[in-house]
């Protein structure tokens, strides 16, 4: 395939409309192709440019009421301005443990979306300035490690986690020194009792308490932890 | 280089805060935009009405994975809402589960970067509307079908009982000339 056919694949791969084997050659392809990344992120956009050409159509009120109060009343003066704080200690030897566990793990992606968030913990992972704590020692329960890096977000990895229920995920959450409520990061999977979870967001390091997991319903707005699995304290 | 509008940068802050007026407001300035992407998919205003449920609640509980300073809220939206869409259409065509992993992996928010400022995306989406006008019959069908239905070019093909080359060379030259139109209106060419 030359270069102008990998070009007009872009906008069919990033609208996931390639069919199987035609896909898995892109992917393939562009793992190794920064061109080809750099494409996608441009088909992408031309690609939102076509969905917003839709002429409007407007949901009627009553969709915005039933939709909103799925979040809870809005609280009108509610800009909270929302502050980090942590403190930590450095294990260098781990972090080069966990960028080779992710270098290992790097040679079964194959997807972009695997591979730019890869690059992002890789960043977090190498970038100085970077602090880990470990934490829960007992290899029974959930264990693991936590790489803050206060401009750049941090990275949680836990070990001995068991597969959650049926309709319910993992979520992760920072939990302010102030005594505001947990701000929750992101939902993760948990395959082989193993969980990494990303947040790309500035950490300012004096006012974090902890780092928290919780079993979250799958269908439901994550306001607040629903069954905490564990809470990490940092400092 | 400039980067995205501030007011999105702030309403996704104010989204990572789990400020529920932030959501209140996104529903405000986008929300149109997404349910009338997906009723054109979907073509059913009950089901649509759902489906915009659905991705607001998507929104929410992943809005920490997106990037503040780099990221395109709007882009990264209006795809999560039409990907709901195609989920669901594909649901009904009861496809493999494979082409929706694709579609949660096309999500991620680090492919939505702000590379130029609003008025330079304005200025390039409304290039892009007036070439869509200028597309044939054939080719916005085609269009329809990709990026409206989520077809696959196999799946075109039968259903437009052409052969697959056609389709493709169809796709391939609509999806040329919108993108001709986006970069000599100040895009990024490759």
């Amino acid at each position: 395939m030359n270069p102008d056919q990998y070009t007009d694949l872009c906008e069919l791969y990033a609208l996931g409309a390639l069919d199987g084997e035609e896909r898995l050659e892109f992917e393939h392809h562009m793992a190794s192709c920064t061109d080809c990344r750099a494409g996608l992120e441009q088909a992408i956009e031309l690609n939102e440019m076509i969905f917003s050409s839709t002429p409007r159509v407007q949901p009627s009120p009553q969709l915005r009421r039933r939709v909103l109060a799925g979040f809870g009343h809005p609280t009108g003066n509610s800009r909270r301005v929302f502050s980090w704080a942590i403190g930590l200690a450095v294990a260098a030897s781990l972090v080069l443990t966990v960028i080779a566990w992710n270098m290992e793990r790097n040679a079964r992606l194959s997807t972009v979306a695997e591979l730019a968030r890869l690059r992002e913990i890789q960043e977090i992972l190498q970038a100085p300035g970077t602090k880990q704590v470990q934490f829960g020692p007992q290899p029974t329960s959930p264990h693991g490690s936590i790489f803050v890096h206060e401009k750049l977000g941090m990275i949680l990895i836990a070990d001995g986690l068991t597969a959650p229920p049926p309709g319910w995920t993992y979520e992760s959450w920072v939990v302010p020194k102030d005594g505001r409520a947990p701000v929750p990061i992101e939902a993760f999977h948990a395959p082989d009792g193993r969980g990494i979870s990303l947040l790309r967001s500035p950490l300012p390091m004096d006012q974090l308490k902890a780092i928290a997991v919780s079993l979250e319903p799958t269908d439901a707005p994550v306001i607040k932890p629903t069954k905490l699995v564990f809470a990490t304290p940092l400092g | 280089m400039k980067l995205a509008a501030t007011n999105d940068q702030e309403l996704a802050q104010r989204l990572k805060q789990r400020d529920a007026s932030a959501m209140a407001e996104l529903y405000d300035k986008y929300g149109g935009l997404l349910y009338s992407v997906i009723l054109r998919a979907v073509a059913n205003q009950a089901t649509a009405e759902d489906l915009l449920q659905e991705t607001c609640l998507r929104i929410w509980n992943r809005i920490h994975t997106f990037d503040i300073e780099r990221g395109r809220l709007e882009g990264w939206i209006v795809t999560i809402a039409r990907n709901r869409a195609i989920d669901y259409l594909r649901s009904l065509r009861s496809q493999p589960s494979e082409s929706s992993t694709t579609l949660e992996d096309l999500e991620h928010s680090g492919l939505y970067v702000t590379r130029e400022t609003e008025a330079e995306r304005l200025t390039r989406r409304k290039a892009v509307g007036a070439a869509l006008d200028r597309l044939n019959e054939e080719q916005r069908a085609v269009l329809e079908l990709t990026h409206f239905q989520g077809l696959t070019q196999t799946e075109i093909a039968e259903r437009m009982q052409k052969p697959l080359g056609t389709v493709k060379s169809l796709v391939r030259s609509a999806l040329k000339i919108l993108r001709t139109s986006a970069v000599e209106a100040g895009g990024t060419a490759r």
